[in-house]
């Protein structure tokens, strides 16, 4: 079955197979690309639900600039949590957070502080639980991974130590039975604190050794050593003052530990907003080399089904010309088409093989066209001399008897007592072979008159360029030029082909006898007219520049055995002129113009009857 | 040997009945013996006599070519001399014609002497042929009429050896080999001994002694 397709329909199926075949890493690139962009979109929506968290920080620590209204909080909470679909399953810590937040401002100003811890404690656990489920606890790249881990696990837990500390600072300050602890929870919480801040910076380190072009670190190195720097400040003068020392700059501890809230706030702040922008990026850099990889595959393909159009346009489009090219050279017969080429592939060898094979067609053609020409007019010149032949033979038999007859009547007359009856006899028969002969000649005219049932309708323009292809190498070696004039409008006769095309023929090749027997400075010229004759007729008109006639032979050579041919039997234009009548025209000839002869001959039109 | 002229036939083959007319009544008009056929096939029906005859055939014949028939009669070892005659004769068919053995070769309309002289010399030939033939069956015929003792005795005596040598050479006497060559040559109507010797070369005994 394939075999049997065309070749374009099988450079169609490779195609079609190629494109399958790349269809399938395409929809392995594609599907593995957006897997990673949905998987990085998800930490980003779990990133912009920490946003509001964040907020919520900003107010339950009620940092300066962080600070916003607890509706407001509410609202962005709710919105996160509206945004999430509930891929978080966050809806309850969230709702949990909210009514801790709407609880800080009521109550008693002692607890207010164990308020706020424990909306951090809810903060913090509402953040781990959205950093798990958004993904952003799975994220696959180094420095995301640490910048998420400080995002959503190492700040929120310093923001809580903090508060935590400062809660207890507070409360330990205030209340005196808690005092005599303070000496060893202050150290706790400051080294708690310390850790934690240690792992920021073991995170930052990680996240900038995996941030290859460096911005992560100039982004958040100042912020996060500011926090540092204040954290430091503040456990500072915590501890001082847990030794009774009192600093001696006299900044308040409230102060610092604000400036500490402050500074993480910002850092955190400045990681998140980092950690957007690495997601931004992952998303961006996936999609740009899903792009990158779908183009370069496109533009392979594209070369490829390119390539294969080439192949296409390099062997079919040459095979159908050669098909198209072998079909006219069998149809119209014209040997002299080649197929152009340029290339020098099997296409090229092909075509030069197949240019090659009809220069040797068109060659043997030729050959065989001029050897049947030549045998054509063999057969038709030989058709004529043969009924010459044969005419002569039926007339030589009653001459021939004529003459032994009568030298038989002499012998008898002769004999010592002349035999006078069988004398008589003789010549008598005599007189009845002159009779016969006689009636031969006749009938050789009527001959013609008689053959009428073999006739058609002609067109004697075909049947003169017929006669004159024949006679074409003739006249080439006798070195005549042709001037045939054939009128296309003229009517067509009712004839045999073979005896119009003998007539003409025959014309021609006494036109040529007669040329070549012309004196050699005269132009070697042959006039073949047809043209329309009045009233309804043809007129063929056969002129040579040969010596011409003399004018008491004019009508003398149509007679019957008349010539002025050194070889003529002296019968063919007697023929002619029989065939013509025969067919109801007239052939004559006249002197031509300036020397030779013109030989004319008309024919009635055919007006459709058979006669 | 007027008897065997009166026996000659002129047989002519022509498809026109008007030339077979003339030429028979040309013939009769010489004193010929002539018989006239349209075809081959009709004259190979007829039976042909012994006598020194000859043939005038026509090359343009229905059927058998003139030239064709000749062939024939040639391949059937038939001895009859032809004298063509055609209406329109061309080179190659007259140098064929005379190639196989044609005694003339004519244009019609010919000259009657011409075809009365090619007769002549054809029934000549074909007489002078039959005379030969006729001598070479006789001596055949005596030679045969011998006993083999008178055989071996006239051969060996035609290759020139004396009685004696014969007598030798057959181991018989001198005697009796005179008697043998005595019956020989009265057998043979051989007068003398040259005689009896010539009519040996001409059966050709040496070779077969």
């Amino acid at each position: 079955m394939f075999k049997d397709m065309r070749t374009g329909t099988k450079l169609l199926v490779l195609c079609g197979t190629f494109i399958v075949a790349i269809l399938v890493p395409v929809y392995a690139l594609v599907a593995e690309k957006r897997l990673a962009v949905d998987f990085a979109r998800k930490e980003l929506s779990g990133s912009r639900y920490l946003t509001a968290v964040r907020a919520a920080y900003g107010k339950i620590l009620g940092a300066d600039g962080h600070s916003a209204s607890s509706s407001v909080v509410e609202q962005e909470l709710a919105a996160a949590e509206a945004l999430s679909a509930g891929k978080f399953q966050s809806a309850a810590l969230s709702q949990s957070l909210v009514s801790a937040v709407r609880d800080l401002g009521s109550g008693p100003t002692a607890s207010a502080g164990t308020r706020a811890v424990e909306a951090l404690t809810r903060a913090e656990a509402l953040a781990s639980r959205v950093g798990d489920d958004s993904n952003l606890a799975l994220d696959p790249d180094l420095d995301s991974y640490y910048v998420q881990n400080i995002v959503v696990q190492k700040v929120p837990t310093f923001l809580g130590q903090l508060a935590r500390l400062q809660d207890y600072v507070e409360n330990g300050i205030t209340s005196s039975a808690q005092a005599h602890s303070s000496s060893i929870q202050v150290p706790i919480f400051a080294g708690l604190l310390r850790s934690t801040s240690d792992e920021l910076k073991e995170n930052a380190e990680a996240a900038y050794r995996g941030n290859a072009d460096g911005r992560l670190k100039r982004a958040i190195e100042a912020p996060f050593g500011k926090l540092i720097s204040s954290l430091n400040a503040y456990l500072g003068a915590l501890t001082a003052k847990a030794a009774g020392v009192e600093a001696r700059d006299g900044v308040p501890i409230e102060r610092l530990h604000k400036a500490a809230v402050s500074d993480a706030l910002s850092a955190w702040a400045t990681a998140h907003a980092e950690l957007d922008r690495l997601l931004q990026q992952r998303i961006g850099d996936l999609n740009r080399k899903m792009l990158f990889g779908l183009v370069l595959i496109g533009l392979v393909a594209g070369l490829s089904i390119f390539i294969a159009l080439l192949t296409h346009h390099h062997i079919v489009r040459p095979l159908e010309r050669l098909e198209a090219v072998a079909l006219r050279v069998r149809e119209a017969k014209d040997y002299s088409l080649r197929m152009k080429y340029g290339s020098n592939d099997e296409i090229g060898r092909v075509t030069a093989a197949f240019n090659d094979m009809l220069a040797e067609l068109a060659t043997a053609r030729n050959r065989e066209m001029a050897q049947q020409a030549e045998l054509a007019r063999a057969t038709r010149l030989t058709t004529m001399s043969e009924m010459a032949a044969s005419i002569a033979h039926e007339v030589n038999q009653p001459l021939s008897a004529i003459v032994t007859n009568g030298n038989a009547g002499l012998r008898w007359l002769a004999h010592a007592t002349p035999d006078l009856n069988r004398a008589q006899a003789a010549l008598q028969r005599v007189v009845r072979e002159g009779q016969r002969a006689s009636e031969i000649v006749g009938s050789v005219r009527a001959m013609f008159k008689r053959d009428t049932q073999n006739r058609s309708r002609q067109n004697l323009n075909v049947i003169v360029e017929e006669s004159l292809r024949l006679v074409r190498e003739n006249l080439q070696s006798a070195n005549i030029t042709l001037e045939a004039t054939l009128d296309d409008d003229i009517p067509e006769v009712l004839g045999n082909r073979v005896q119009l095309q003998q007539v003409v023929l025959n014309l021609i090749t006494n036109a040529i006898d007669a040329i070549c027997a012309a004196p050699p400075d005269r132009p070697r010229q042959l006039k073949v007219k047809v043209l329309a004759h009045d009233p309804s007729g043809v007129l063929v008109a056969v002129e040579d520049s040969g010596p011409g006639i003399a004018p008491r032979d004019a009508e003398r050579v149509f007679e019957p055995f008349f010539t002025t041919k050194a070889g003529g039997m002296g019968l063919g234009l007697s023929i002619c002129r029989s065939i013509v009548e025969a067919h109801g025209g007239r052939l004559w000839a006249s002197p031509g113009v300036p020397h030779g002869t013109a030989f004319m001959f008309t024919l009635h039109a055919y007006d459709g009857s058979e006669t | 040997m007027p008897d065997r002229a009166e026996q000659s036939v002129v047989f002519v083959i022509d498809d026109d009945a008007s030339v077979r007319e003339s030429l028979l009544d040309l013939f009769a008009s010489v004193g010929l013996h002539a018989l006239a056929f349209a075809s081959p096939a009709e004259f190979l029906s007829h039976k042909v006599s012994d006598g020194p005859n000859c043939l005038v055939l026509d090359v343009r014949l229905p059927g058998l070519s003139g030239l064709d028939f000749q062939a024939e009669l040639a391949k059937a070892k038939v001895n009859l001399p032809v004298i063509f005659i055609t209406g329109h004769g061309d080179i190659p068919m007259t140098v064929r014609a005379m190639k196989a053995g044609a005694v003339e070769f004519l244009t019609k309309p010919f000259r009657d002497q011409d075809l009365l002289d090619a007769v002549q010399r054809a029934l000549e030939q074909q007489r002078a042929c039959q005379t030969q033939k006729k001598s070479e069956a006789d001596l055949e015929a005596r030679f045969q009429s011998l006993t083999q003792r008178e055989q071996e005795v006239m051969t060996l005596v035609a290759t020139g050896l004396m009685n004696k040598q014969v007598a030798g050479e057959l181991g018989v006497s001198e005697v009796t080999v005179k008697v043998h060559r005595g019956n020989a040559m009265r057998k043979m109507g051989a007068i003398t001994l040259a005689d009896l010797i010539r009519m040996s070369q001409a059966l050709g005994l040496s070779r077969r002694g």
